[in-house]
């Protein structure tokens, strides 16, 4: 069975010139031409443009970078402003409660004063009932024990509510304590939040100046490196789809379906030729 | 009623009242014990033995204060320099003493009514004799104590 004529793009079996009509043998020539000095310079070139393209990737990269660290931490400065004010709202009302606590605290002192001086009157009426004759004083003596007791039982609980009392009040000077650390920790972050705010902004008006430097220097901008990487990508694509119908498809096929596609580029990388000789 | 009264109908009762000085319990009749009051403001005596307390207001005439007891609980036998001038809600057993009213400090009141009788001049309160306090012997330690000047 005999082989279709086909192509390759292996060293040494290309054979467009053999199998293209006479008058495709000019631009063919012309490709080849431009491939070869492409083959001999673009290897540099070609290298050149795609660090660039690396390069201006990472410049953006590293804008964006410092542009979102920056904006967090703006965010972060707001997060804790608010969480500042919290703070200073809830030390607010533990100051409140605190003087509410010392108010209640007086109270349960004058409480306490009350029931020790009613216990007084019980003994005094015992007393005196002592000294009124034991008929008369038994009814006055059995109320005097009663109120004496109750006062006492009045007095013991108010001290035992005052002694809690002083306990809350003592937390509530430790949860003060503790919310002033906090506003200190609040107040911290934000120096942090704002030297990193500050950094951020340095860094990314060197990294503007760096754009400014990198476009002198190599002569082309983001969006022309894009370019070009992108371009180089599909070239690649292409030269690897062409080395897999290398040997299977007939080379008159695939001239004739890369020729109106190939030949403006042809035609420009001969008029770049061109302006170079 | 007080707490150690008789239960035998034959035994004669005394009335008055229980107190405590440190760990100790004394009784004194309500013959000689008019009142409990709250501690009155003092004024201070220049020169006074420790004992005397200073002097207090109480109902419109010149009582003496005497410490029969701890006034706090450093040792002292007078209250602290900050509270002495100010009354609170320590406890002034008024007595009559010869005549004279006198106001014993730093005891404790226990009880006031009927006790049953123990010899030889105490009561029973809580099941335990109480011996009679001799408030006719601290008056008359203070009368004979020296005054510095």
């Amino acid at each position: 069975m005999a082989e279709p004529r086909g192509w390759s793009l292996a060293p040494g079996a290309c054979s467009l010139h053999s199998m293209s009509p006479p008058s495709d043998n000019n631009s063919k020539r012309r490709l080849f031409r431009l491939l070869r000095r492409g083959a001999r310079t673009g290897s540099v070139g070609g290298r050149s443009a795609v660090e660039e393209s690396a390069l201006w990737n990472a410049h953006q990269r590293a804008a964006s970078a410092v542009r979102d660290s920056g904006e967090a931490a703006q965010r972060i400065a707001s997060h804790v402003a608010k969480q500042r004010g919290t703070v200073d709202g809830l030390a607010d009302r533990a100051r409140a409660v605190s003087a509410r606590a010392q108010d209640l605290s007086i109270s349960f002192g004058r409480i306490v004063d009350s029931f020790a001086r009613l216990e007084l009157v019980a003994l005094n009426a015992g007393l005196e009932g002592a000294r009124m004759g034991e008929g008369a004083a038994q009814a006055l003596g059995l109320v005097s024990d009663e109120v004496r007791a109750q006062a006492t039982r009045g007095s013991e609980a108010s001290r035992e509510l005052s002694t809690t009392l002083a306990e809350i009040g003592s937390e509530l000077l430790q949860v003060n304590a503790s919310l002033d650390r906090t506003r200190e920790t609040a107040a911290e972050v934000a120096q942090e939040a704002a030297r990193v705010g500050g950094a951020s902004a340095d860094a990314e008006r060197a990294l503007v100046d760096m754009g400014d430097r990198l476009r002198k220097t190599t002569g082309s901008d983001p969006e022309t490196a894009r370019a070009i990487a992108e371009a180089t990508d599909h070239a690649r694509a292409l030269v690897a789809a062409l080395g897999t119908l290398s040997g299977k498809v007939p080379q008159a096929l695939v001239v004739g379906a890369l020729r109106p596609v190939l030949e403006p580029l042809s035609r420009m990388l001969e008029g770049d030729d061109e302006e170079q000789t | 009623m007080g707490e150690g009264q008789a239960e035998g109908p034959a035994q004669e009762l005394t009335g008055g009242v229980v107190f405590r000085v440190g760990e100790e319990r004394y009784f004194l009749p309500a013959a000689v014990a008019c009142k409990v009051l709250p501690m009155p403001g003092v004024a201070r005596v220049p020169g006074a033995p420790s004992d005397l307390v200073g002097v207090a207001l109480v109902e419109g005439a010149m009582v003496p204060v005497v410490a029969v007891g701890e006034l706090d609980g450093r040792g002292s036998r007078r209250p602290p320099p900050t509270s002495r001038p100010r009354a609170d809600n320590r406890p002034m057993l008024v007595c009559v003493v010869m005549g004279e009213r006198v106001g014993l400090v730093g005891l404790e009141i226990l009880a006031t009514g009927f006790f049953a009788p123990a010899e030889p001049e105490g009561v029973v309160h809580g099941d335990a004799p109480v011996p009679l306090f001799d408030v006719g012997a601290v008056v008359a330690r203070l009368r004979e104590g020296r005054w510095a000047v």
